[in-house]
């Protein structure tokens, strides 16, 4: 059997990836509510991935089964970018929940930091003041990318920032302009994240959050360094534990558990 | 069976405190910290127990006399307070971090008719005076619970009690020490320090030997050895969840294990306050003389000694003096090459997704 | 409104104070970086200038350069939770950057803990970082005053400080050099005393906002004779503005006093919310903690000891809703605010309950707010005003 499957059950999307040969040959997002296990089960199918061996990764990494192993999605993100982008030293990934800034060398981790408590630094923090904001999701990266200058947002506590927020519309702020306030404070969030474990370039992001190029604009400036994007960022942590997949399957020592 | 009683009672220390209170003729005097003597309650009579940690789902009550930034420990023991389901004879609290010593005020006004004292503990100080001062504070204690119980500290009893406590701190301190040779499962040393906060002496000692007698067979763990630095273990369960995920306590520097088991009280010290107060005071691992004497270095030096090859840091989320010492506890593990992860504790008492995530990915970055 | 003359020439004296330091440790004299609460009679008695990271911390936070700093120092991994002075002042020491011009490091640290437990952790960083000695003065909490077991034990350390002062400084601390110091010290808080006690007059000449900036000297120069010029003068401005009926707050119409350290980030904003709605803030727990009545020159060493030990922090609850209670009495204030502050637990917890029974003992409406003395990020004026909006109604104050 050359072909691997990974499966990463996040708490917004689930992705699967396959690869075979060390090639990624297929993958698929989708979303991972109502139903984790269900989504799971679909993502594989998708994938054609049915039967295949599997590891999975992500916030719901024990709910599917069987598989050939679980890792955490730190480890397999390090093993996806080393595919990628291997050249990379540091990660930032920015979920609709979390974010973690890893530092990576050949594909394995050598530090890292994660932020899952607050929602201020996460995909969750814009979605929330977009809607205040009212700026439809889709609209999102076109008014983020207006040429304005940010209003700051200092308060990162979403309950104070939603206030600020209301404060400054009501002082006709025009929500560009807020709105990218609001990034900014995100990024900072992220990078104050990444200055725990040294923020050493080349720099790659990655996550659902980066594939608006806003994001990816605001995220660069707050880390004083250039980041890229890899081709499909929210897909580099499934494509990482079908990695691991086939190291495993082949009798490699990684990873420690599961 | 002796083992079957730790864990139970370490299961859910607070039904063990509310059965003492409801089946022993004596009042609980509950000590808020492990810096506060519980020999002082049972010379006067007491059941002097630790309180209890308590799984909540948050502070209906205790949210009303107390802001949300501090620690679950100290919210969590207000709104005990408030919820008045714990008899309580005596509480006695000890001066340290700034939000313990706030408590005592806070109880006073919010329920006037639970009595508080308090333990001014000397910190801080490199030198014998500390441990004088400690004496002659212990001493003005002993008066204000005189002054509240109506009668005087029972010599005779204060002599069985510290011996009574020694026992069982040095029986913790050798589980605690044997970490290392992985023969009993760590999770059932922290299950029974836990239950040695709640359990009168006596039951605890018999219990204990049962459970840890040489006859008595114990599944060793496998996992990969780390070491363990924190205030409270949130729960048994928390410390298996450590272990199923394949860590295996080698090395403790937990407020609940070592740092208190290792206190020692000198039994040729005629002055018996004075010698409870030289042991708090120059408690080994983690005394309040721990900031001026380089702890940091100490703790990496017995993890590398014991093995251990990655450190899981508990952290309570608004506990400042863990907060202030957390990077250079990291850098100084970092030092002997043992790499750490931080997990920040709140209400729960079982690992979340995130910390299981943090984890996982320390011990699969391990070389 | 008419701004004190004051004003300017407290910039000039904290400049002059800045350049002293900067000039004086280029001519050999060393540096103690001190708490707040610090005796800090003992090092100039020594000849060591003193330097306040509190201080400056604040002064950071008022020009707006808090937020920058305080990052530096969580990404060394200290918690956001963490005093956010400490942040500032640590983020302040790895980036060179201050309002200041240059930082003077340190020759030695000197901390106590009558403040807070904070600063011993705080300090012992600094120390730490700059690798000089920590000097600690270990004074007990207790519920209203020290016990005379107490002030022994903090007299001993006094002792043993100043023979540590003395071999690290540039002068043997004797009893008499501390007593000089200690005296110049008395006559300065005995001036703070008078300027605040002013604002008991109606209208009040002056307010706590005043106070939080006027401040600075009595914290960080008193012992000096500069200290006591400066206070002098302040001391007879307000007392020609109480003469001449000068209010500080146009129209005054509502009197509150205030628990707990300012809202640097918005103290411009809240002055200027108070003065709409013509409330004088009258006295504060904060700015009246210099006040210290009891010093006795003719024994330095046990009076510092009692005094230090004997300071509002140090105390419980019971005893800050006395100091509220007979501060709202003696202003004749209608009302108080309890700034629940973030970064300050000390001070913080426990407010709702001093609220209440204050509000019992005095009659005086209350109202919590939380913010945070430095960290912008935790200080939202938005919600500042919808709090205290409805509190000035109730006070009969309206915009």
């Amino acid at each position: 059997m050359s072909r691997f499957a990974g499966l990463d059950i996040g708490s917004t999307a689930t992705k699967c990836a396959v690869i075979e040969d060390g090639r990624v040959v297929m993958t698929v997002v989708l979303p991972s509510m109502p139903d984790m296990r269900l989504a799971a089960e679909n993502a594989l199918r998708e994938c054609g991935a049915e039967g295949l061996p599997v590891i999975t990764t992500g916030y719901g990494r024990a709910l599917h089964e069987p598989r050939l192993g679980q890792v955490s999605e730190i480890t397999a993100l390090a093993a996806g970018v080393g595919l990628v982008a291997p050249d990379a030293a540091t990660v930032v990934d920015i979920g609709g929940q979390d974010s973690k800034v890893v530092r990576v060398e050949a594909g394995r981790v050598l530090d890292f930091a994660m932020n899952d408590r607050c929602a201020a630094g996460t995909g969750r923090f814009l979605e929330v003041m977009s809607r205040v904001l009212h700026v439809p999701f889709d609209q999102f990266d076109d008014v983020a990318s207006e040429d304005v200058e940010p209003l700051p947002v200092t308060s990162t506590c979403t309950v104070f920032a939603e206030s600020e927020v209301v404060g400054l519309l009501s002082l006709r702020h025009p929500p560009a302009r807020i709105l990218k306030g609001v990034l900014q404070s995100v990024c900072s969030r992220v990078a104050s994240l990444g200055r725990q474990v040294g923020m050493v370039a080349p720099v790659v992001c990655t996550g659902g959050t980066v594939q608006s190029r806003a994001v990816v604009r605001s995220l660069s400036l707050a880390l004083g360094v250039p980041v890229s994007v890899p081709p499909s960022p929210q897909r580099v942590t499934a494509i990482g534990a079908a990695l691991l997949c086939a190291r495993r399957a082949a009798g490699g020592q990684l990873p420690n558990v599961g | 069976m002796g083992s079957n009683r730790l864990e139970r009672v370490a299961q859910d220390p607070f039904a063990e405190a509310q059965s003492r209170a409801a089946s022993e003729g004596r009042p609980l005097g509950i000590g808020l910290s492990s810096y506060f003597p519980l020999e002082i309650f049972d010379a006067f009579g007491l059941a002097g127990i630790r309180m209890p940690p308590r799984p909540m789902d948050g502070y209906p009550l205790g949210d009303g006399i107390l802001q949300t930034f501090a620690c679950t420990v100290v919210r969590s023991m207000c709104e005990t307070f408030l919820r008045r389901d714990l008899p309580v004879g005596l509480v006695g609290a000890t001066s340290g971090c700034d939000a313990l010593t706030t408590v005592p005020g806070i109880l006073d006004a919010a329920i006037p008719t639970l009595p508080v004292v308090t333990f001014r503990l000397p910190v801080g100080v490199e030198s014998d005076a500390a441990g004088r001062h400690a004496a002659v504070v212990l001493e003005d204690l002993c008066r204000e619970v005189q002054a509240i119980l109506g009668r005087p500290i029972d010599a005779a009893a204060l002599d069985a009690a510290i011996l009574g406590r020694e026992a069982v701190r040095v029986r913790l301190d050798g589980l605690f020490a044997g970490l290392p040779s992985r023969d009993v499962q760590a999770s059932r040393v922290y299950a029974a320090a836990i239950a040695a906060q709640v359990m009168d002496v006596e039951s605890f000692l018999a219990a204990f030997d049962e459970a840890f007698s040489a006859s008595v067979s114990s599944a060793g763990s496998e996992g990969i050895p780390v070491l363990l630095s924190g205030e409270l273990v949130p729960s048994v369960q928390w410390i298996r969840d450590l272990e199923q995920m394949g860590a295996s306590v080698v090395s403790d520097d937990t407020n609940t294990g070592s740092r208190e088991a290792g206190r020692r009280v000198r039994a040729e010290e005629p002055n018996r306050l004075k010698a409870i107060a030289d042991s708090l005071v120059h408690r080994p691992v983690h005394s309040p003389e721990r900031f001026v004497s380089g702890r940091p270095r100490g703790v990496a030096g017995r993890a590398r000694a014991a093995g251990a090859k990655a450190a899981i840091l508990l952290h309570y989320k608004f506990c400042d003096p863990s907060a202030f010492e957390a990077p250079s506890l990291v850098a100084a593990l970092r030092e002997v090459g043992i790499p750490s992860v931080l997990l920040e504790v709140d209400r729960q008492t079982t690992l979340t997704g995130g910390d299981r995530t943090r984890v996982q990915t320390l011990l699969e970055s391990l070389p | 409104m008419i701004k004190l003359r004051a004003n300017k020439r407290l910039q000039t004296t904290i400049r002059n104070q800045v350049l002293w330091t900067r000039l004086g440790s280029r001519i050999g004299r060393p540096v103690a970086w001190v708490t707040s609460g610090s005796p800090v009679e003992m090092v100039l008695a020594a000849g060591f200038i003193p330097f306040y990271p509190e201080n400056h911390a604040a002064i950071c936070s008022a020009r707006g350069m808090a937020l920058g700093m305080a990052e530096q120092t969580e990404a060394l991994g200290y918690s956001r939770d963490l005093c956010s002075y400490f942040r500032v002042d640590v983020g302040s020491q790895i980036s060179g950057n201050t309002p200041l011009g240059r930082l003077v490091p340190p020759d030695v640290v000197l901390v106590s803990n009558n403040i807070c437990g904070t600063v011993q952790n705080w300090f012992r960083v600094t120390a730490e970082r700059f690798n000089v000695p920590l000097l600690f003065l270990d004074t007990p909490f207790n519920d209203a005053a020290p016990t005379e077991n107490d002030v022994a034990y903090v007299r001993d350390q006094l002792v043993h400080i100043a023979a540590e002062l003395s071999r690290l400084g540039i002068r043997t601390v004797t009893e008499k050099r501390l007593g000089a110091v200690v005296e110049r010290s008395r006559s300065a808080l005995g001036l703070w005393a008078e300027v605040l006690d002013m604002a008991a007059e109606h209208p009040a000449p002056f307010t706590s906002f005043d106070a939080f900036v006027h401040m600075a000297p009595i914290v960080s120069m008193r012992g000096t004779r500069r200290c006591i010029s400066y206070y002098r003068q302040l001391r007879d401005e307000v007392k020609q503005r109480a003469s001449a009926g000068v209010s500080s707050v146009p129209d005054e119409r509502a009197r509150v006093v205030w628990d707990n350290i300012a809202i640097w980030p918005a103290h411009k904003q809240l002055k200027k919310l108070f003065e709409n709605y013509h409330v004088s803030l009258v006295a504060d727990t904060y700015t009246s903690a210099w006040t210290i009545e009891n010093l006795d020159p003719s024994d330095p060493f046990s009076s510092l000891a009692r005094v230090y030990t004997d300071i509002i922090l140090n105390h419980g609850a019971a005893h800050r809703v006395k100091v509220l209670s007979n501060m709202i009495k003696k202003f004749g204030a209608g009302g108080f605010v309890l700034h629940s502050n973030r970064s300050c637990k000390r001070y913080s917890l426990g407010q709702f309950g001093v609220k209440t029974a204050l509000t019992a003992e005095t009659g005086a409406a209350g109202v919590v707010i939380e913010a945070d003395m430095a960290d912008p990020r935790s200080v939202s004026f938005d919600n500042l005003q919808q709090r205290l909006v409805p509190f000035f109604e109730v006070l009969g104050a309206n915009g």
